[in-house]
């Protein structure tokens, strides 16, 4: 059974993130890995959706010495409605990271989605979940993330931490954030192998 | 009462005809002077356990007592126009309802409330029914200096609204620490 409605609609969780990453940036052009890192998919599954997504034509592949590399066509004829269908669908985690992309370090040093929105278990209801490794308030995350918050028409709960203050908790076997950091993840600024290790110091 | 002050008490009414949560309340000056004596109360012991090392390693602690201030602040200046929220989602109603009233006498602080309140709840729940941990020391630092704008504003205009004259001075200036 699908998961989401994405899914239900694609086939995969992969081929409406990879065209909505593509999309997110279309003068620019990728690499498989760029996009496997982008979209946080393995290599097999990105390989499938870019294939998949070059013979639709939303996607256009060029070879650039001995690699290929990928952009969004935005002259396809489908391009528009595509693009409408997947903001509503896959545009949480976009659209968040263009409302971040203002706040660096040390406010933003990595963040993700974590939840039913990484686990692409959410409804078009759900909410979205943001965790934030930095120097920031909730209160400041609230009002960074406010325009994304009306654009989606979701609530976005998020949360901060310090890097330091995280590490601590995380060795005190903090149940929450073990809980947080044993889930999936769907990064938003950073990577994941960035994140502070979940070790326990009994 | 002032002119803005009959108006959100009209205001208040009309919502009333509509949504049966809103309740009357009879002896409104009594009442409010009463709920800001308690929130400035809580706002004195949230400024305590934020300051005292014993509870350094607790945010929430004082995170959960400086959210009672704010509730019963707002409940008072609520109360002071003769109307208070009561079952389901009443905290968020009067935090909402308060924002809206001070918006005419005071737009810029009633923003900072408006925009701030389901962060605030939010948290709060998670204190309440869910977990430890859950405010960081920037979040309570940023949280402090929401209730030094916050609280005496609401404070002030109770005292105006109910014609308390002239307001005891712990009711204007709330001592509430900047914790940068």
């Amino acid at each position: 059974m699908p998961t989401s409605v994405a899914q239900a609609l694609f086939g995969s969780e992969t081929f409406p993130r990879l065209v909505t990453a593509l999309a997110a940036e279309p003068d620019r052009r990728f690499t498989t890995g760029e996009l496997e890192a982008r979209i946080g998919a393995s290599h097999d599954s990105t390989f499938r959706a870019l294939q998949r997504a070059v013979v639709t034509g939303l996607v256009a592949r060029e070879r650039v010495g001995r690699q290929f590399v990928y952009c969004i066509d935005a002259s396809s004829p489908i391009f528009p409605e595509i693009k409408t269908l997947l903001s509503k669908l896959s545009g949480p985690a976009e659209a968040l990271r263009r409302a971040l992309a203002g706040l660096g370090p040390p406010e933003v040093e990595a963040a993700f989605l974590f939840g039913s929105a990484a686990r692409a278990q959410d409804t078009l209801a759900s909410d979205l979940d943001v965790f934030v490794v930095g120097d920031v308030s909730r209160f400041a995350l609230a009002r960074q993330l406010a325009g994304a918050e009306r654009e989606l028409g979701r609530e976005v709960n998020a949360m901060a931490y310090p890097r330091r203050e995280l590490i601590d908790r995380l060795a005190a076997g903090d149940g929450f954030l073990h809980e947080v950091w044993g889930g999936p993840k769907l990064m938003l600024v950073g990577r994941e192998d960035g994140l502070p290790a979940a070790v326990r110091v009994e | 009462m002032d002119a803005e002050a009959v108006d959100f008490q009209r205001r208040l009414a009309e919502v009333a005809r509509a949504d049966d949560s809103l309740k009357q309340v009879g002896a409104r000056a009594e009442v409010a002077v009463q709920k800001l004596q308690l929130a400035r109360r809580w706002a004195h012991r949230a400024s305590t356990l934020a300051t005292i090392p014993e509870f350094a390693d607790d945010p929430d602690f004082a995170f959960a007592s400086m959210y009672q201030a704010f509730q019963d602040a707002a409940d008072a200046f609520l109360c002071a126009h003769g109307w208070r929220p009561g079952g389901d989602r009443a905290h968020q109603r009067t935090f909402q309802l308060a924002a809206a009233g001070l918006h005419p006498v005071d737009p810029e602080t009633a923003t900072h409330l408006h925009e701030s309140e389901r962060t605030l709840r939010q948290a709060r729940r998670e204190i309440a029914y869910d977990r430890t941990g859950v405010v960081s020391r920037r979040d309570l630092q940023d949280f402090f200096a929401l209730a030094a704008r916050v609280l005496p504003a609401l404070g002030r205009r109770t005292c105006d609204v109910v014609e308390f004259s002239p307001a005891p001075a712990d009711l204007v200036d709330w001592a509430i620490p900047d914790l940068a």
